[in-house]
């Protein structure tokens, strides 16, 4: 085949471009670490990008929800101990009170203690969190119990999903902690021990032993329900970031560029561009046209 | 028996002849870089020596090294990368609106189930609900502008195909004007080969542009066929314009010399229009297509789940997108229900009034949307944009490997007709030197014939 100039130029040319269009392509990878850019890089493992990028949003978030809740919940669980100090407080000077020895005064003093005692478990029952008052159920904006310790909240249910299609409880019960739902209703014992104490009625008083106790118990399960709620929104969040990592990790061996790999072709696809420039160079000084 | 003197005309002749040869090789060099150049040769023809004639030489014509085969090849090769380059560039820039490198309509869809979830840990609160409605908002902005930039570049390659057919037109016209040229050139023994060099080139570029194939005729006119019909017959043009049928698809349209047209699209396959056609018409409507889908079934879905839910002024029924009537322009017309626009307590995250304001049944139902099959397919919200984009990076990727081919194929092509018709300058300068000597030899003969006849003269 006859070999003209332009053909040994073209040849040159095709080559040099070639290799300047990897030595691009390697330079690219090798800045950015990444492999994939676009779609067309590979349509495949793009793909694989988008969805691991929403489940990575879906678990990031959901971490973010979850802990938020946890810590609500957590705060619930204090609250309902300390409830339950109140009612062991309430317990003891009902045993107190019962002694036959303690004079109508003494008692009617006592009330004055209990009332407080009670405005101080209204107190902690419309406690706050992060998300409106912890106890009324989904009615969060309002405080769930009035002064009078009437409770206005419900017992609805508010559920936080902790994994796809599955969702636990994420908020305390206040009408299964201190309302006839969960057994007693607390304001309304510690309001008739404070009325028995106040007109001196021993029975009602030797009655206010039983329900306090009750009334305890009744605030330690709601607060065992609590913490177990916290546990599981916690061990959520742990799982979730777990998983976290796993996807990530795959994410990265879709569309990431292994270091090494592309350091090496950097270096190759710069030797070969070198190499071409040089070829170039002396195919063009060989020439008949100068001597 | 020849006489001195006609030793004078042999040495004419020589000088004559040598001095085509080294015009001839001046002619390839002076060419060597001109496009579209076939080289020429200087045809030499010894005259008989005999009874009646000193012999020598004499210079019967200049050749041109022209191999249509390697041509046709060519020309056939350009049809093709010109598709395939065009269609590269048209999808290249798709795919760059499609997913720009700072935020798909991925991470907005992303984004807004992000919000969603904010919003079922804290469903009464002011600012997650407007986070909803920002994120929302921003979707439906992206999809539409993502569905505008489609149809933009869209019209963008209607009027580039314009443009190509008019520079096809203007080809064709100067194809059919040389055509005639070349003929009267013919007629009267010259080969015409400069005329034939451009016109070569023309064919070449209307290759490049819409495909061609051409047959050249006894008097040296090319009959030009392309996108299936007669473009240029002898000294005749047609004319291609390209314009737009109903369905918004070009259409290229052929008018005869005689005024007769003819509707050539299904023959638009090859060439730069043909690239932009496959592009506009088959890639990026499949796009199109695939985005009206997903906003249409996205929009309804958010929909559906948001109407069923209350908002914290009790409402229920609203939706949160303007509902799309029909498939077709979803995307387009992609917006936030004006009804909740700036109005965060309508969006809905509580499934009954009841549960106002801390009920979030409804926000994690929206929540949920992410993680379930969105429509008919069996793919999430995210997926299914990501289909959408993978299946234009699957056609940009095939796209841009046939251009790589073609350019292989091209260069083949072309290093085949370049091994015949291209210029060597070093076969130019050994020619020269070779034309030189001669050219110096005839002087020597001329000298000798000269000293001769002096002599001859001095004997008497």
């Amino acid at each position: 085949m006859r070999i003209t100039d332009k053909m040994a130029i073209d040849a040159a040319r095709q080559g040099q471009g070639r290799a300047v269009r990897q030595f691009t392509e390697a330079s690219r990878v090798a800045s950015t670490g990444l492999r994939v850019n676009a779609p067309s890089d590979d349509p495949v493992a793009w793909s694989m990008k988008v969805r691991q990028d929403a489940q990575l949003e879906r678990m990031d978030n959901r971490t973010r929800t979850l802990s938020r809740a946890g810590s609500d919940l957590n705060t619930a669980e204090s609250i309902l101990a300390s409830a339950g100090d109140l009612l062991e407080e309430a317990r003891s000077l009902a045993v107190q009170a019962a002694n036959g020895g303690i004079d109508a005064q003494t008692r009617l003093n006592m009330s004055g203690q209990i009332n407080a005692l009670r405005d101080s478990l209204i107190g902690l029952a419309n406690t706050r969190g992060s998300n409106g008052y912890l106890f009324g159920g989904t009615a969060t904006a309002a405080a769930p119990f009035s002064a009078a310790g009437v409770f206005t909240g419900n017992d609805t249910a508010v559920a936080l999903e902790v994994a796809d299609g599955v969702t636990t409880r994420a908020n305390a019960s206040g009408a299964m902690a201190f309302t006839v739902a969960g057994g007693r209703d607390l304001m309304a014992d510690l309001q008739a021990f404070a009325t028995a104490l106040s007109t001196n009625n021993l029975a009602g008083i030797q009655g206010a032993i039983g329900t306090m106790e009750a009334g305890h118990r009744q605030l330690v399960t709601a607060q065992v329900t609590t913490g177990i709620a916290a546990e599981r929104l916690h061990s959520s969040v742990e799982v979730t970031s777990g998983a976290m990592l796993s996807v990530a990790t795959a994410r990265a061996n879709a569309i990431e560029a292994d270091a090494v790999d592309a350091f090496t072709s950097l270096s190759l696809t710069r030797a070969g561009y070198e190499r071409s420039i040089a070829i170039t160079r002396e195919l063009l000084q060989v020439s008949s046209v100068t001597r | 028996m020849p006489s001195l003197f006609s030793l004078l005309n042999v040495a004419r002749d020589g000088m004559q002849a040598q001095s085509a040869g080294v015009s001839v090789t001046g002619q390839n060099i002076s060419n060597v870089n001109t496009p579209g150049y076939v080289r020429r040769g200087v045809v030499l023809s010894a005259r008989a020596f005999g009874q009646d004639s000193t012999g020598g030489v004499s210079v019967l014509g200049i050749s041109r090294s022209f191999n249509r085969f390697a041509h046709g090849r060519v020309v056939e090769e350009h049809g093709r990368r010109g598709a395939a380059a065009a269609r590269a560039e048209a999808l290249t820039a798709t795919e760059a609106s499609l997913t720009p490198n700072s935020r798909t309509v991925a991470d907005r869809v992303n984004a807004m189930f992000q919000a969603f979830d904010t919003l079922s840990g804290a469903p009464g609160d002011a600012a997650a609900r407007l986070e909803v409605l920002q994120q929302a908002g921003n979707l439906a902005q992206q999809v539409s502008s993502t569905a505008g930039d489609l149809a933009t570049q869209r019209d963008e390659l209607f009027t580039q195909a314009r443009g190509v057919a008019g520079e096809v037109n203007t080809r064709l016209a100067r194809i059919a004007t040389l055509n005639r040229a070349i003929a009267e050139a013919t007629a009267l023994g010259d080969a015409g080969a400069d005329l034939r060099d451009q016109r070569d080139l023309l064919v070449q570029e209307v290759g490049d542009r819409l495909g061609a194939r051409s047959i050249e005729d006894a008097t040296g006119q090319v009959t030009l066929f392309s996108a299936g019909t007669v473009l240029v017959e002898g000294g005749n043009a047609s004319s291609v314009s390209v314009s737009l049928d109903p369905a918004n698809n070009l259409r290229l349209t052929v008018a005869q010399p005689g005024g007769a047209t003819t509707d050539a699209t299904a023959g638009m396959t090859q060439g730069t229009l043909g690239g932009l056609r496959e592009a506009r018409d088959v890639d990026i409507v499949a796009a199109q297509t695939s985005l009206d889908q997903f906003a249409f079934d996205l929009a309804t879905a958010v929909n559906t789940a948001h109407a069923a839910g209350f908002g914290l002024d009790a409402v229920s029924g609203r939706n949160l997108f303007a509902a799309p009537a029909v498939v077709a322009g979803a995307a387009r017309a992609m917006a936030l229900d004006p009804a909740v626009i700036g109005q965060p307590d309508r969006v809905a995250a509580a499934a009954a009034a009841g549960d106002i304001p801390g009920g979030n049944n409804v926000a994690l139902q929206l929540a949920g949307l992410a993680s379930r099959p969105l429509g008919a397919a069996a793919t999430t919200p995210a997926e299914r944009f990501g289909a959408v984009a993978a299946d234009l990076g699957v056609r940009l990727q095939s796209a841009l490997a046939e251009e790589q081919l073609r350019d292989d194929t091209v260069y083949q092509a072309e290093t085949l007709r370049e091994s015949a018709a291209g210029v060597s300058l070093d076969e130019e300068m050994v020619n020269l030197s070779k034309f030189q000597r001669a050219f110096e030899a005839s002087t020597r003969v001329l000298r000798v014939a000269d000293e001769l006849l002096d002599t001859l003269m001095k004997s008497f």
